[in-house]
């Protein structure tokens, strides 16, 4: 059983590591067709990471430098397992929304705790800025997401995907909510125009800094699952996952897509004008989404 | 023996420590531990089992039941663990004996307080808490003295609502004992019910800290000694929290949420006041600069947790609540003994000083870490399965702005807990703390059973959830779900085991991808990326190169515009003030003009009256 | 004539006539005469409080009948009225054998303390409006010599002309009354007051009022407090605080209860109203001062405010409410105690100033013992305070008296306020250092372990205390 188990999550964790990274070296294609150039290949991301992996000299920091990244790619790893893929789930019936945002953070404060043991202090400012902004695109988020689990009266991912299948996508059912999730997962993701933490120009790309050899490959290992897990997120909750692991594919590959067009061509927020974006537009949208979606459930 | 010779006996050895004390404080301390290990025992013998106090026909009642065992226990838990810190930790107090009378003597009272079966048994013992952390808290500094006086203002205001309302339930029902009051509770009428609802719950807010009467614990637990903090911020706010579990009790649950009682929605209304407490202890305590007065304040945003889902109405969220005493004692005795460990060792608690000090200090390291986890609501620890239950309860009935500020709590708090962990523990160190210690091992050793027990219960949390089970089941509310490792909602069923078990296993494959590929070389922390400059202050002074002050600055600015309740309240009193000065020049003139005023009145008067 | 209660006052007469005398034999055995004085008379009260009844009785002296003679109202519960004010008499005589005789004239201040020890027991006693001008008079003037122990000229000044003003408004009250109903004697005034029409009571009542209100500390003639208390030694404090004010405060009480019958009711309104304000200004005025002794003062003002408020809140058409009054004169009885354990700690050590309290952290023993007597008058538990604040209150709720309750709740916030400020500072100052004071001797610490262990058996046994003192007036009202 737990063998299954065991073989099952490996080879999910395989196929989303090789989907994604040579998804995200096709969006490097598409940002280069955009920019008037004709960008790297599409397997260049696996180039890079496995450069990366097997450099022959890398520095630590220390204990905390270590164990921090090990806790953010075990956790990122652990909260991908938990996500439904099409009508793939490593453990069926443990598809748990809450559980998944809470492990993210697990990777997120790992991540930060690492950051901030190598001593830089352009790392420490980078994770005070993803920390502020962290406050901003959660919110709204996660009040389109408890409409959609009230109405649903579940909070397991599966029956979301499967209530969603058998009536209508919840896109079309709550536009404003889908936008607003839109928004708040490329707050998520660090995308333009929300990558003032990073914001490889001002301080010298936050937290990552410090990071060289295999650290630096598993890093971006890790940020390739969570993309896995954030963007799945939005597409199990709006466009009703999928019937096949193609069909989810697919739809995650236009999402991915729009979002990376998207960025592509906006400057960068500062931090505190991200948070009140967030809470200006984000939370009245997504309040105006929750009185009409509630009023229209209890009538 | 029974209950009401552990309290003589408590009063008793609190006098004998004072003299003790003079000897070797250390021994005054041990012998504290020692009583309040064997208290802990007589409690749990002493189940069920009501014990009275008669002197003079004034009869101090009490009973240990189903109800108040869990705050007795954890009472003598927290103060049995402050009390083993202290063994070393009150080395530089100036005054050590009083400390140790006091703390002895606080811990009688808490007992007295929540194993009283009485209304005047508990306000008498309510009284004698108040004045008595009052002298704790000004033990320390002029500062502390400051906010004690402003900690024992407020706290009347409550004590004088409480004593009323406890009069108005004697006057309706004609008795104060509970079980007289449980079977009675029919005799009170409505407007009647309204004022002992109110004037409870006002006591319960000021002592518990809840927005808008949370003012004075940024002061008072900020400035508290270090060993006592976590005993008022773990446990004396609790105090004021069991009253309103009170008001289940006297008005039984579904009558309190329903508009059955009172016609006036009491629940609501204070699920949304505990809300606004949550969203502005987050925010307040992300703004602050000294490692206390944030702990402070994120027990303001708690206590706003548990009266939020107390409140709310459904069994799940009461049970979120009760769990979540636990939970937030836990994590204030984390956070504020491993502060208080950096304290005894580096003499400074304010965060922009510190730095680094996670290779001297690795044990308060990792309480303190976990504790933040655990307060995040990050699984698989303990603080996740109360903030889980609360969540499914708010998200069953789809109160969008509860959960909006449960959610808001949550992921502030991950904000403003992060900030010490990495201001004192990581980034570059000051020169002056190179060569610091670690804490001796009695004051590691309770921040090592508060880590245990931190995983231990969020791993397995049926073993807190059977006994509140039976609680609630003593209480009348219908009991959840539970088994050893599993958490039921009507929502959906968590495995925590399994959680746990996968986290574990991606945690093991990440070691194994990384031992898998070159060895790492070590540096020293001052070698650093500094884009092709040479900066010999990394090397000389490494504490101008480590980011700590004004943390979270871009934050701050969002907020500059808000007025704060405490400047309100400060205005409000210097005002006050002012007209009193102006009594004070009316009435009691130096000089004896105002004297011939009053009698040409006098004369006035009685001319006015006898020739009219 | 051992028995009767006229003794209690003639004692303390006797040897205050007996120093002038003696000062001509031998200066230095006028210390103890005033200490041997206030025990005896403590001795005759304990021997006659054996031997009296709970009832309202009253004694004339030397034969002549009721209403024509003197006459004195005496039952057990005013024993212990006398008892407390004379046990704290003598602990004050005590203090001032041991610190501050050598301090002004070495025969007027003895002879006016004891004077003045009279003239409390008179007040407490008399039974008769001119008895109660007359040990009024007596208690003003040993007050006058009191109040300027250490050189204060200006506040004595400044009690002589109010008091004066008292005692002219308080004949000419008593001698309407006697015009219109024909007797002084407190039992029979009301019998001849009736029928009288309501405007003449009126005067009469507003005439009483405020001439009492002089010597009881209550507004509008207590201005004089604060100066007093400023400039006055130490055993003059704790006279005034103590006995004179309580004292005064009784006699007003029995004017009231005795005089009126409960009747017209809008008298009793206005000295609620009256005892009302004198709560609310003395606390927050309290609150301002870094002066200890003005706020201490203001302190007293403030509780004498509240038992009057208390007392006329209690009387409604001729009723007594049974609990409100119990429970505003056990509060009475424990601010004696209290009031002299903290005055007597203050004198002793020297606490004079919020700013100058440097050196009081190394006498613990003795800010310990004063802090007993600050948390009993606040009403902290277990302390005797604690008890009579909850009865205050328990009956003040039970009655719904809301006004008052928020009113006296209000003010009880300042006064835990100033007073936990005054211990703080006590305890742990860092202020400038007093003025030099000398060690406090064995012989004052015994005094206010004594008062402290009082303190503390009546809050350990409130309802004996309690039911001992209560329904005082039971026999001599309807």
């Amino acid at each position: 059983m737990i063998i299954k188990f065991l073989i099952r999550g490996l080879l999910f964790l395989i196929g989303a590591f090789i989907f994604q990274v040579s998804l995200s070296g096709f969006s490097r294609k598409v940002v280069g067709r955009i920019q008037k150039r004709y960008g790297p290949v599409f397997w260049q991301n696996f180039r890079d990471i496995f450069k990366f992996l097997f450099k022959k000299t890398s520095i630590s920091h220390g204990f905390i430098f270590d164990f921090g990244v090990l806790m953010a790619f075990g956790g990122t790893m652990a909260t991908l397992i938990f996500v439904p893929f099409g009508n793939f789930a490593v453990i069926p019936g443990q598809t748990n929304f809450i559980v998944i945002i809470y492990l993210l953070a697990i990777g997120l404060l790992g991540m930060a705790m690492s950051a901030v043991g190598s001593g830089n202090p352009n790392a420490s400012i980078g994770i005070s800025r993803a920390l502020t902004q962290m406050l901003g695109y959660e919110l709204p988020f996660l009040i389109i997401a408890l409409i959609i689990m009230f109405t649903n009266q579940s909070s397991s991912l599966e029956v979301l995907v499967n209530s969603q299948i058998a009536g209508t996508w919840n896109l079309i059912k709550m536009p404003l909510g889908a936008v607003v999730a839109f928004i708040s997962v490329m707050g998520m993701l660090g995308k333009k125009p929300f990558d003032s933490p990073i914001a490889p120009a001002e301080i010298a790309s936050g937290p990552l800094v410090e990071y060289s050899g295999k650290y630096l490959g598993i890093l971006m290992i890790q940020h390739e699952f969570a993309t896995v897990i954030e963007v799945g997120l939005f597409v199990n909750l709006f466009l009703g996952g999928g019937k096949t692991i193609l069909d989810f594919m697919i739809k995650y590959i236009i999402v991915y897509i729009l979002m990376v067009i998207i960025s592509s061509f906006l400057p960068r927020f500062k931090v505190e004008e991200s948070v009140k974006f967030f809470w200006k537009w984000g939370l009245s949208i997504s309040i105006i989404q929750a009185v009409i979606t509630l009023g229209f459930y209890f009538s | 023996m029974t209950f009401n010779n552990l309290i003589l006996l408590g009063s008793v050895t609190s006098f004998l420590t004072y003299f003790l004390s003079k000897l070797s404080y250390k021994i005054g301390t041990v012998i504290k531990t020692l009583f309040i290990i064997i208290s802990m025992y007589i409690i749990y013998g002493n189940f069920n089992t009501p014990s009275s106090i008669s002197i003079n026909e004034i009869n101090l009642n009490f009973n240990v039941n189903a109800f108040n065992i869990y705050f007795l226990v954890l009472a003598s838990f927290v103060f049995l663990m402050t009390s083993l810190f202290s063994i070393n930790g009150i080395k530089k107090y100036k005054y050590k004996n009083s400390y140790i009378f006091l703390n002895l003597l606080l811990f009688t009272g808490i007992i007295g307080l929540f194993g009283s079966s009485d209304l005047i048994t508990l306000f008498i013992f309510w009284e004698l808490i108040t004045w008595v952390s009052f002298f704790l808290i000004s033990l320390k500094s002029s500062l502390s003295r400051k906010a004690a006086l402003v900690y024992i203002f407020m706290s009347m205001i409550g004590t004088y609502f409480l004593i009323s309302g406890i009069f108005i339930i004697q006057n309706s029902i004609g008795g104060v004992s509970f079980n007289l009051i449980q079977k009675n509770i029919g005799l009170i009428n409505t407007a009647s019910a309204n004022k002992v609802i109110i004037f409870f719950v006002i006591a319960a807010f000021v002592k518990g800290g809840v927005y808008p009467l949370h003012t004075w614990l940024r002061n008072a637990h900020g400035e508290a000694p270090d060993n006592f903090s976590p005993v008022l911020s773990g446990l004396l706010t609790k105090m004021g929290l069991y009253l309103i579990y009170f008001l289940v009790i006297f008005f039984p649950f579904t009558k309190l949420i329903s508009l059955n009682i009172a016609s006036f929605p009491f629940g609501i209304i204070f699920s949304y006041i505990g809300g606004i407490s949550i969203i502005v202890g987050t925010i307040s305590a992300i703004l602050q600069n000294d490692a206390k007065k944030l702990i402070a304040f994120s027990t303001v945003s708690h206590a706003g947790y548990i009266v939020l889902a107390f409140s709310y109405g459904t069994n799940l969220a009461f049970f979120g609540s009760l769990m979540h005493i636990l939970v937030h004692a836990f994590t204030s005795l984390g956070m504020f003994l491993s502060i208080a460990a950096v304290k005894y060792r580096t003499n400074t608690s304010k965060m922009d000083d510190l730095g680094g000090l996670i290779t001297n200090m690795p044990v308060t390291f990792t309480t303190y870490l976990v504790s933040i986890i655990s307060l995040a609501g990050i699984p698989p620890l303990v603080g996740f399965v109360s903030k889980w239950m609360i969540y499914q309860a708010l998200i069953v009935n789809g109160s969008y702005f509860l959960a909006f500020a449960a959610f808001f709590g949550s992921i502030g708090s991950f904000m403003y807990v992060f900030r010490p962990l990495a201001t004192v523990f990581l980034g570059q160190r000051p020169k002056k703390y190179e060569k610091i210690k670690e804490v001796p091992f009695l004051m590691q050793l309770p921040m090592l059973i508060i880590t245990l027990l931190t995983v231990l219960l969020g791993v397995l949390p049926g073993i807190i959830i059977k006994p509140l089970n039976k609680l609630m089941t003593h209480l009348g509310i219908d009991p959840i779900e539970s088994s050893l490792y599993k958490l039921v909602t009507k929502l959906t069923t968590l495995d925590m085991v399994l959680i746990f078990t996968v986290f574990g296993l991606g945690f093991l494959i990440a070691l194994i991808v990384f031992l898998i590929f070159a060895k790492t070389t070590k540096v020293k922390q001052h070698e650093q990326y500094t884009a092709g400059e040479i900066v010999p202050e990394l090397k000389t002074m490494p504490s101008m190169y480590h980011y700590s002050k004004n943390y979270y600055k871009p934050f701050s600015r969002i907020f500059s515009i808000f007025p704060s309740l405490e400047s309100i309240y400060n205005r409000i009193a210097y005002f006050t003030k002012k007209i009193f000065d102006i009594f004070d020049n009316f009435f009691y003139k130096e000089t004896v003009n105002g004297y011939v005023w009053i009698i040409s009145l006098v004369f006035l008067t009685l001319i006015i009256i006898r020739w009219l | 004539m051992i028995n009767q209660p006229v003794i209690i006052i003639l004692i303390p007469l006797f040897f205050a006539f007996l120093i002038p005398l003696i000062s001509v034999f031998s200066k230095k055995i006028i210390k103890i005469i005033p200490v041997i004085a206030a025990f005896i008379n403590l001795a005759a009260i304990i021997k006659i409080l054996s031997s009296s009844s709970r009832i309202l009785k009253y004694f004339s002296i030397s034969g002549y009948k009721i209403p024509f003679g003197i006459n004195l109202i005496f039952n057990y519960q005013i024993g212990m009225f006398l008892f407390a004010i004379n046990l704290v008499a003598l602990i004050a005589f005590l203090y001032f054998y041991k610190n501050e005789f050598n301090i002004g004239n070495k025969i007027a201040y003895p002879i006016a303390f004891t004077l003045g020890l009279t003239a409390a027991n008179g007040m407490i006693l008399t039974g008769d409006l001119f008895n109660l001008f007359v040990f009024m008079e007596l208690a003003a003037i040993s007050g006058y010599i009191i109040s300027s122990h250490r050189k204060g000229y200006y506040s004595t000044i400044t009690y002589i002309v109010i008091t004066s003003i008292g005692s002219l408004l308080f004949l000419l009250g008593t001698a309407s009354v006697y015009n219109v109903s024909g007797s002084l004697s407190l039992n029979t005034i009301s019998t001849g007051l009736q029928g009288v029409s309501g405007q003449f009571i009126i005067i009469i009542s507003v005439l009483f009022i405020i001439s009492l209100s002089g010597e009881a500390e209550l507004i509008p003639l207590n201005s004089w407090v604060p100066k007093v208390y400023n400039k006055t030694g130490d055993t003059g404090r704790i006279f005034f605080g103590s006995i004179f004010s309580s004292a005064a405060l009784f006699a007003v009480i029995k004017v009231l209860i005795l005089l009126f019958q409960g009747s017209y009711s809008y008298i009793y309104e206005v000295i609620t109203v009256i005892g009302l304000i004198t709560l609310f200004i003395g606390e927050v005025v309290a609150f301002r001062q870094e002066n200890i002794k003005k706020m201490i003062a203001y302190s007293s003002v403030a509780q004498a405010g509240l038992i009057i408020g208390a007392v006329s809140m209690a009387i409604k058409n001729g009723i007594i409410n049974k609990m409100v009054f119990n429970a505003a004169i056990f509060q009475l009885f424990n601010n004696i105690f209290a009031k002299g354990l903290i005055l007597l700690g203050v004198g002793a050590l020297g606490a004079y100033h919020l700013n100058n309290l440097k050196n009081n952290n190394k006498k613990l023993l003795a800010s310990i013992l004063t802090g007993i007597g600050v948390l009993s008058l606040i009403g902290m538990p277990p302390f005797a305070g604690f008890w009579s604040k909850f009865y205050l209150i328990k009956a003040l709720v039970l009655n719904k008296f809301t006004f008052f309750i928020i009113i006296f709740l209000f003010s009880a916030l300042f006064e835990v306020y100033y007073y936990m400020k005054f211990l703080q500072k006590l305890f742990f100052s860092e202020g400038n250092k007093t003025k030099t004071k000398k060690d406090i001797s064995f012989l004052t610490y015994g005094m206010m372990v004594y008062l402290s262990a009082i303190i503390l058996l009546i809050g350990i046994f409130p309802n004996s205390i309690y039911k001992a003192i209560s329904d005082i007036f039971m026999g001599g009202i309807l």
